[in-house]
């Protein structure tokens, strides 16, 4: 990447980037955030071994300046920058990324979520002062990714008791460009240019975040000068677009990066009524989800056929998503049995039950209940009749682990550039309340899931994948949604903006010296 | 009256046990596994048996352990749950229910136990500014935020509301009454999240209508580099639309309370008495009548006190204040309940407190009322 980063002349220098959270962090772990605003503040101040280039989406030294994958994909050798130090002066060593690895593989430190990424792996060895190696037990295109930790320096963290570094909320040491400052409870969080920092220095001298809550507000901030950046919800994105001389002003960026997740309804498999194929994708018929998402999110998103990042090779272009048509509908449902047969306007079976069905959704989203009333008129109008109720969260995960409901909406969150729909797909998920809570159970999937796994190379792999995502096209498991798209406005203070196929890139952005020097209100 | 107050506040102690069992008991009914959904909103779903460890730390940390001793009494003498007929069924229904309940009285004994012992717990969602995760450090950095605010509301609501219910009184249906009236009532029927909105937009910088006020926070971010007078000028400045959407709504209230205790007055035998000694109008009103009016007021400004700590949740999301609102809320959602449990406590006593100083001053000034 050294090469993809500008070098910024001394006029281009200095300032702060004063960046937004809707929410405070609730704690600033170097390992262990619990949200995604502590992994923010730490992309700022850690580094990891490799990265992606944020165009064409392809591994690039980091912290490592080559690294040697086995050809079956087992071993894993990483060689570390000579040049890589931390924010103090010492050199990054094996011993460090060992540390790291160790650390959030003790069963004491609260980080089990990320160490079971690594229940596959046999160990993490240090070969010299600069050399480490990940061993791992099968071969699994995604072992690289994750053996790509973020580093933390054994010389500040050392423990002894795991709850001490569990309880560490605000020390952060790393090797990347900021240093941490400053966290005052309600106000902000300040980090300050790491003056020993090993690679290029990015522009600004402090970046802060600020913790205001409402939308509105963040917005008017925006406008104020006191903010350079604001993540908006659709519904303002919409608004501001509107709103004469605004787009003019301000950079408005709106893309579709990895990580967005996607919305989708779940058709629990299990149940009698939803385990014909015919019946869900006449259920996914039913819905307008183009018209769904115009109304309900300003048109922002994109409709989906399957799972994965649309802009990935593992997402097949060609499987469209299935169109918006009430007459198809109602004859699959025909063959499948479902018809009026008594005059009644609803729908009935042989045996004369009526389909009838609970939609659950969570109590504190507005737009999931929106959404249900939409489509419960449109579902009535083809004679089946759809029970809205909601749930508080707590009860709702409870009913999802029971695999307790009908149907239900709901959001995947994360996934990146490259997915693994193991752990929602593969039947073995199904038992023990795993994530394939929807009851999907298809051999001809788990064999596909399995297969690409293992394969290594690409091509190979996504063609796999491709396979996997028509299949979930004719079964229709879920009804796909849409996949979000980020939606961010930035000063017009703010230079050097690009947006990638992977998204912003802070590192390129500058103010510059003059606008620098008129900043108000500096911590 | 010595003996009095000493029962007073000794009765404050099972007072003080019931409302915490009761919040305490609430919490852990709660339907649904807060702890498991708690997990889940913050990491994504992941996989079951980190999911397992990670809840069973937590529950043993927060001393949330289930008890299943008559459940599995039952399991054992009848069989599994499958196989039990009816009666059965409801005979280990019965059971769970006891054991839950056990479950609750043993947690509840335990957070006694180390309250005692002054320890408060850990909260797991927040800390200060200091890196401390014990929830009184945690009330204590977040009072003076909601007591400023509110302090600075109750004493506009006090000079406002007092001289306009007594005129009200006055010219009892005249124009100043029911014009007065009708403004404080409209005022008090505006809801709070509206008034907030719409002064954010119009007066808030960054909006629609004149840049004056902050949008956020109660101080500027370089706020500890200012001297006093500016920190103050500051601290003012960014109260200033947060004050304004405490105080409208507590107007109406007060000033009716006013104008009915002074109308009170007015008929009263001592103010006819008065008058017809040939005392001038003003006199009767400001110096015999008012003073009686205002002691009702007094001890209802006494019972409000406690509520000074307790932030308006609305108030304090529009504006991103980090008050005792957003502290109580945000707990009650991510079920961190060492700090419920604290601020239930602390504020549940200041109550109780201001209770009983409400009724001594209320003896104090009024002598027909003795306690015994």
């Amino acid at each position: 990447m050294a090469g993809g980063l500008p070098t910024f002349t001394p006029d281009q220098m200095g300032g702060t980037l004063r960046r937004n959270f809707n929410a405070e962090p609730q704690t600033l772990n170097p390992l262990c955030t619990k949200d995604v605003y502590g992994g923010m503040v730490n992309d700022y101040i850690f580094e990891s071994l490799i990265e992606r280039d944020f165009d064409t989406l392809e591994w690039q030294g980091l912290l490592a300046d080559k690294w040697e994958v086995s050809p079956d994909g087992k071993i894993i050798t990483f060689h570390l920058d000579p040049r890589a130090k931390f924010s103090d002066g010492r050199p990054v060593t094996a011993d460090d990324v060992l540390f790291t690895y160790e650390t959030m593989m003790n069963p004491g430190v609260d980080c089990r979520a990320a160490a079971s990424y690594f229940e596959d792996c046999q160990k993490c060895e240090k070969v010299d002062e600069r050399t480490i190696r990940f061993v791992w037990k099968k071969t699994y295109f995604k072992s690289l990714e994750t053996s790509n930790l973020g580093v933390l320096p054994k010389h500040v963290y050392q423990f002894k008791d795991p709850n001490e570094f569990n309880k560490i909320s605000d020390r952060l040491v790393g090797s990347g460009p900021y240093r941490f400052q400053q966290w005052k409870t309600g106000q902000q969080i300040v980090l300050v240019r790491n003056p020993n920092y090993w690679r290029r220095q990015p522009a600004f001298d402090r970046v802060t975040f600020r913790f205001i809550l409402e939308d509105q507000a963040a917005v008017q901030a925006l406008r104020a000068g006191e903010l350079d950046e604001v993540a908006v919800p659709p519904e303002w994105w919409a608004k501001l677009q509107k709103e004469p001389g605004f787009r003019e002003k301000f950079q408005m960026l709106r893309y579709r990066a990895p990580g967005g997740g996607y919305r989708y309804i779940a058709w629990n498999n299990a149940r009698p009524l939803f385990a014909d194929k015919r019946v869900r994708r006449a259920m996914t018929q039913l819905i307008w989800r183009e018209q769904l998402m115009k109304y309900m999110r300003y048109g922002i998103g994109t409709v989906i056929s399957g799972p994965f990042w649309t802009k990935s090779a593992q997402y097949d272009q060609g499987v469209k998503p299935w169109p918006y048509d009430r007459a198809a509908a109602l004859r699959l449902l025909k063959e499948a049995g479902w018809e009026d047969r008594d005059g009644d306007g609803w729908l009935e079976n042989a045996e004369g039950k009526r389909f009838e069905f609970e939609f659950s959704s969570v109590a504190a989203s507005q737009e999931v209940r929106d959404m249900a009333r939409i489509m419960s008129e449109e579902f009535r109008r083809a004679g089946i009749q759809m029970h809205v109720r909601a749930y508080e969260w707590s009860v709702f995960v409870t009913k999802l682990d029971n695999r307790d409901y009908d149907a239900i909406m709901l959001g995947w969150g994360g996934g990146g550039v490259e997915e693994d729909p193991y752990q929602i797909w593969h039947s073995s998920e199904i038992a023990d309340r795993g994530s394939n809570h929807v009851g999907f159970k298809n051999a001809e999937a788990d064999r596909l899931i399995e297969e690409a796994r293992m394969t290594l190379d690409e091509k190979r792999r996504n063609d796999l994948y491709h396979r996997f995502h028509r299949l979930l096209h004719e079964e229709q498991p879920y009804t796909f949604m849409w996949q979000g798209e980020s939606l961010i406005v930035l000063s017009p203070r703010i230079k050097g903006v690009q947006v990638h196929p992977l998204g912003l890139d802070w590192r390129e952005w500058w103010i510059g010296k003059a606008a620098a020097e008129r900043e108000e209100g500096v911590p | 009256m010595r003996a009095y107050l000493l029962k007073r506040l000794l009765l404050m102690i099972p007072t003080l046990v019931g409302i915490t069992l009761v919040t305490y008991g609430i919490v852990r009914l709660a339907p649904g596994d807060p702890i498991e959904a708690m997990i889940r909103s913050q990491t994504g779903d992941i996989n079951p048996k980190v999911m397992k460890e990670n809840s069973d730390r937590i529950r043993q940390r927060l001393g949330l352990i289930e008890y299943h001793y008559l459940r599995d009494a039952v399991d054992r003498a009848w069989g599994a749950e499958e196989v039990q007929g009816r009666g059965t069924r409801v005979l280990r229904g019965a059971a769970v229910a006891v054991d839950k309940f056990y479950g609750i009285f043993l947690g509840y004994g335990r957070w006694i136990g180390h309250l005692a012992r002054g320890d408060f717990g850990e909260s797991i969602k927040y800390r200060t500014s200091s890196g401390s995760r014990n929830p009184l450090h945690l009330i204590v950095e977040r009072i003076p935020v909601t007591a400023t605010l509110n302090v600075i509301s109750e004493i506009f609501i006090f000079f406002i509301a007092i001289p306009v219910g007594l005129a009200a009184a006055q010219y009892k249906g005249k124009w100043v009454d029911w014009g007065s009236s009708f403004v404080l009532l409209g005022l008090w029927s505006i809801p709070v999240i509206l008034a907030g909105t719409v002064l954010l937009g119009f007066l808030g910088k960054g909006g629609m209508g004149w840049s004056l006020f902050p949008v956020a926070g109660l101080h500027a971010p370089d706020y500890e580099k200012y001297g006093f007078g500016r920190y103050f000028a500051d601290l003012l400045w960014h109260s200033a639309l947060p004050v304004v959407c405490l105080t409208y709504g507590g107007l109406a209230y007060l000033a009716k309370l006013g104008r009915a205790s002074l109308l009170e007055n007015l008929r009263a035998d001592y103010v006819r008495t008065a008058r017809a000694k040939g005392l001038p109008e003003r006199r009767v009103v400001y110096h015999h009548a008012l003073r009686n009016s205002l002691l009702p007021m007094i001890t209802t400004m006494v019972l409000t006190l406690p509520g000074l700590i307790g932030g308006s949740i609305v108030v304090e999301t529009i504006f991103s204040l980090p008050g005792m609102g957003l502290l109580y809320i945000g707990a009650a959602r991510a079920y961190d309940l060492s700090v419920l449990m604290a601020e239930t406590l602390i504020y549940g006593f200041l109550v109780l407190l201001f209770l009983i100083i409400g009724d001594i001053l209320y003896a104090w000034a009024d002598p027909r009322i003795r306690y015994e």
